[in-house]
């Protein structure tokens, strides 16, 4: 490897490093209400299915956007009601890609899917 | 824009769907682990790197489970430093190209005879999982 091109890599990794940082904080959320295991003697009486986005500028070195679980899943239950077997995944979408690159990556942004069940 | 061109951004698009994709989840556990805000019981901290193939096409994450599925590696993690706990929170969940992942990518990308450097083979992505033990 040439100087040059060992000079980008490291410059590239000090400007890059920490780029698209997607953080999903759990703050607004009390506890024993959601959870990723199923809970005992529980009845199913819905599923969850939301999405949300996370978006950043600049090829992902400005976040304008975070994902909050508590948005997406306290609005879904209702008094009494839990989570159970909760999924949380993150991913680029068709649009998200589309998105991207329309703008060169100036603009980035990444979708982030919950599902499970709604149990009473 | 060209048809030819967009038909191009429609298959790249199409490809990229689904890229990167990283599953929180759980299959089995013997304590309840759930999503809640911090009661600051004594945090871990639990860092996994994750592994995608082909300009992050071909997500290599379910090929390699095991070594790169967060929520049960921190489950795991937690348990081990507070054995007994009743239960387990996850309060935070982190994604980013950490300073590592950039240095490996570029690397990669740069080293890659099939793209020519100017794509990835192998791409690395890092998540961080903030997890308490319920006392």
């Amino acid at each position: 490897m040439n100087r040059l091109a060992l000079l980008a890599a490291v410059s590239a990794t000090l400007v890059l490093g920490g780029c698209n940082r997607l953080t999903l904080k759990a703050d607004e959320i009390p506890e024993e209400k959601v959870f990723f295991t199923p809970i005992k003697g529980a009845k199913v009486v819905g599923t969850l299915d939301e999405s949300q986005t996370a978006s950043w500028f600049f090829w992902g070195l400005t976040p304008i956007g975070q994902p909050d679980a508590s948005q997406a899943l306290a609005p879904r239950l209702k008094a009494g009601q839990r989570i159970q077997n909760l999924v949380i995944k993150t991913q680029v979408s068709v649009m998200d890609a589309v998105l991207s690159g329309l703008t060169l990556g100036i603009y980035q942004q990444r979708t982030v899917n919950y599902t499970g069940e709604i149990v009473q | 824009m060209r048809l030819s061109k967009l038909l191009m951004l429609g298959v790249i698009c199409a490809g990229m769907t689904g890229c990167t994709s990283i599953r929180y989840a759980l299959e089995d556990s013997d304590v309840p682990v759930s999503l809640s805000r911090p009661a600051m019981t004594g945090k871990v901290t639990t860092e996994n790197r994750h592994y995608f193939g082909a300009a992050a096409l071909l997500t290599w994450n379910d090929f390699i489970g095991s070594l790169s599925q967060p929520i049960p590696a921190a489950v795991a993690r937690t348990t081990r430093k507070s054995e007994g706990t009743k239960g387990i929170r996850v309060t935070a969940i982190q994604e980013e190209w950490s300073p590592t992942d950039i240095g490996i990518n570029f690397l990669v990308g740069a080293a890659s005879p099939l793209t020519g450097g100017l794509s990835q083979a192998l791409l690395t992505l890092t998540t961080t999982t903030n997890t308490e033990a319920n006392k």
